[in-house]
């Protein structure tokens, strides 16, 4: 699978750039401090000190409520990272197509090549039941008229550079569709779920920050995404080139006033043009095509994650599609028994130790925090709940206590030449162990935590509950309690 | 309505009263100005969106919409249309007839197997699932695909200010009690208090299930007039709304609740 290369600047050049890719690897304390600028030494990902080990791209900072993009952003970026360090010359994936996409014959597997996950991800029926006339009649509109003649897909012999998703690219599109589609009111929600992000990436496929608005990828923030939702807001109010119906229904207005709210270049203009029309209705799944343009189509873009089989762990290198289709998310049991609880946590611990980037959903109180760690004891301290909201991170590490061994700190490393380390894991995975805290990678930038930008995220804060007062104005207003952890994005069997 | 009273259990387990609000990044120290910045985009509570319409011109220029729902998957689409306008009118017809289980057929061409949704009136075709392999994968797809209308029927109540459930603790007799109020903010019924939380909110599942069936109304004559009474099949009271001046007027408002419960139009107080 040969990833299109984006028009990015190589990773050398980035070193110049404040926002360099630097491996953070979970618990990277010693590349902490010098993350931003932390040169790339050909060596993605290998950073030594962990208890497990996730690769993560640099942390990045949100400028408006946006944190289930950056947190989407995140797991591709670690998957597609994954990938690459086990890959470092490109490659395909183990699946081999069963035959030809032009004939009929047994179903596909949907990651033998990018033509057949285009077809399975509209008709699944194709990789699912049998791949019959409509899935080879759908070769030439999906694939392309040279689908059938197409001789394997080259494997690139440069090394291929990680992805730096754009965030704003994914942010454009969410807003688009709110009002070209169904508008409700007369402000853009910013807020979403996995199953959005999922759908935007399906549809609207993956831009590299450099190539869609190029500042983001020098800047930790994007203001470019605060001054795009504050003129869009001023043009749907009464008056405004979106306030009436007809015009939120045109997608050639909506397109004009975004583009010029996002201050997009003719260049970049000119790309959403060729793949989704210039008044921006077509998507990747209903005839968009990426051909020509720096947006990259999800299923041409490599991830590895691992999956669970009759308890066995097995490696799966596919593409970003897949994975779409594959990691479920799961409700944390946090009204559950201690042991319910602990089970979940023993399998995001154990989908941690396999390098899988766990997606986490959870409750803040700003109150709960101090000095980069969210916990019971700060929220006492400060004698009420303070500001609230939802938000959605990755974990990278955790921090446990062990009987035989005692406390493992998170950043430590696990030693696979230590004669104990086959027992460390499996006491950290034992439902005997405590974890004390998990340490999430954060879209808050870089001005706190250990490392900077990761936070800690305590078992007793995560567990709650805490008082639930979600108005701005009125913190004795409060209408319940809530468990902070919500939920969790795992891959398939953990 | 299995998916649904799955979804609907996850989240009283996880109480997660909002739905995804990022927050931004929490607020700097030292200067106003920078906590007046951090501040820009935090989200206010909103209810958790279930999916979406998504509406888009195919490559042959015509319009359809899809039901996009988990894993960004299209659960139902639409026939194609002529206008974008069309698949408005489209979208609605979805949210009327998509709530009633009987409206959903499943069929088979030649082996293959979907579902399709009909419209209520004329029960012509207004949606089709993607294709399936068994006759149980299309019947188990077309619940999950009533469960989702279900859903986002609510979830639209809920953020245009529509009917709702409203779920509180009374202070002073520390029982947990709902009304159903109209789009107007009228209550047009009110529980009997509930020791627990998770019972309140069965109520509230009891009033969807039984609320759109005739039988279970009952009405109640007292001194100061004449009280609905909705009741579950084991006659035991769910809610009430009373007292009416008369019989009549009683049942007028048992139709208006019978069809609003029917439309699924309601959102809940989580």
């Amino acid at each position: 699978m040969s990833p299109e290369k984006p028009e990015t600047t190589s990773l050398k050049d980035k070193t110049m750039n404040k926002k360099a890719i630097c491996l953070v690897s979970l618990g990277a304390l010693a590349m902490a401090a010098g993350c931003e600028q932390e040169a790339y030494d050909g060596e993605l990902g290998q950073a030594q000190d962990e208890i497990v080990r996730v690769a993560h791209t640099p942390v990045e900072r949100q400028s408006i409520g946006n944190c289930w993009l950056y947190s989407q952003a995140t797991w591709v970026e670690s998957m597609n990272l994954t990938y690459l360090e086990a890959h470092p010359a490109g490659g395909e994936p183990e699946n081999v197509c069963v035959h030809n996409v032009c004939e009929e014959g047994d179903k596909m597997a949907a990651d033998c090549n990018s033509c057949a996950t285009k077809i399975c991800d509209a008709d699944p029926y194709c990789c699912e039941t049998g791949w019959d006339h409509l899935c080879t009649g759908a070769v030439a509109n999906l694939c392309g008229v040279d689908a059938c003649e197409a001789t394997p897909e080259p494997t690139p012999t440069e090394p291929v550079e990680p992805l730096d998703v754009s965030q704003s690219y994914w942010t454009y599109w969410h807003w688009f569709d709110q009002i070209t589609d169904n508008f409700y009111g007369d402000e853009i929600q910013t807020g979403g779920w996995q199953w959005k992000s999922n759908a935007i990436v399906r549809d609207r496929g993956v831009m590299p920050e450099l190539a869609f608005v190029p500042e983001d990828s020098q800047a930790e923030s994007s203001s470019r995404q605060s001054d795009a939702l504050r003129k869009i807001n001023e043009a749907l109010k009464e008056g405004g080139e979106l306030a009436t119906a007809a015009a939120r229904r045109d997608g050639e207005t909506v397109r004009r006033v975004f583009d010029e709210a996002w201050g997009l270049s003719d260049e970049v203009r000119a790309h959403l043009d060729a793949a989704f029309g210039t008044d921006g209705e077509t998507t990747l799944r209903t005839g968009g095509s990426v051909e020509g343009t720096p947006i990259l189509d999800p299923s041409t873009i490599p991830v590895r994650y691992t999956v669970r089989r009759n308890g066995e762990t097995e490696i799966k290198d596919t593409n970003l599609v897949e994975a779409i289709r594959e990691w479920s998310v799961e409700r944390y049991p946090g009204y559950g028994s201690a042991s319910q609880r602990r089970a979940f946590q023993q399998r995001v611990q154990r989908a941690l130790h396999d390098g899988n980037p766990v997606v986490v959903t959870w409750d803040v109180d700003f109150n709960a925090m101090n000095d980069g760690e969210f916990n019971m004891d700060n929220l006492a301290n400060a004698g009420g709940p303070g500001r609230q909201g939802g938000h959605m991170t990755v974990f990278a590490d955790y921090k446990a206590i062990t009987n035989s061994f005692g406390t493992l700190e998170a950043g430590d490393t696990l030693d696979e030449q230590d004669p104990d380390y086959a027992d460390k894991v499996d006491e950290l995975l034992s439902s005997s162990t405590e974890v004390v805290y998990f340490r999430t990678k954060n879209s808050w930038g870089t001005r706190d935590g250990e490392p900077l930008g990761y936070h800690q995220l305590y078992m007793d804060y995560l567990d709650g509950p805490i008082k639930f007062c979600p108005s701005e104005d009125n913190k004795e207003n409060c209408t319940g309690e809530s468990n902070p952890w919500r939920d969790s994005m795992l891959p398939p069997g953990y | 309505m299995k998916l649904f009273k799955k979804t609907l259990t996850a989240l009283l387990m996880s109480a997660s009263l909002l739905g995804v609000a990022c927050n931004d990044a929490p607020p700097p120290e030292n200067t106003q100005n920078q906590t007046e910045q951090s501040l820009e985009g935090v989200m206010p509570d909103a209810p958790e969106a279930p999916g979406t319409f998504s509406i888009d011109r195919l490559a042959d220029g015509q319009w359809q919409f899809r039901l996009i729902g988990a894993h960004g998957d299209v659960v139902m689409e639409s026939e194609k249309y002529a206008k974008k306008e069309s698949v408005y009118n489209g979208i609605l017809a979805i949210q009327e007839s998509g709530v009633v289980d009987a409206q959903y057929e499943v069929s088979n061409d030649s082996g293959v197997w979907n579902f399709y949704l009909q419209a209520l009136g004329n029960n012509e075709a207004i949606g089709h699932s993607r294709r399936f392999g068994s006759e149980e994968d299309a019947t188990a797809a077309m619940a999950e695909a009533r469960d989702l209308v279900v859903a986002m029927v609510q979830y639209k109540a809920a953020i245009t200010d529509g009917a709702r459930f409203d779920l509180w603790r009374d202070l002073d007799s520390r029982d947990w009690l709902f009304v159903l109020r109209g789009e107007d903010g009228n209550i047009l019924l009110e529980s009997q208090g509930y020791t627990g939380r998770t019972d309140a909110v069965n109520g509230i599942d009891s009033v969807r299930e039984n609320g759109r069936i005739e039988g279970r109304y009952i009405t109640e004559t007292a001194d100061e007039g004449v009280y609905l009474v909705l009741r579950a099949g084991n006659y035991q009271e769910i809610a009430r709304t009373g007292p009416f001046d008369t019989e009549s007027e009683a049942t007028e408002v048992q139709a208006e609740l019978m069809t609003l419960i029917s439309s699924e139009q309601v959102a809940n107080p989580w």
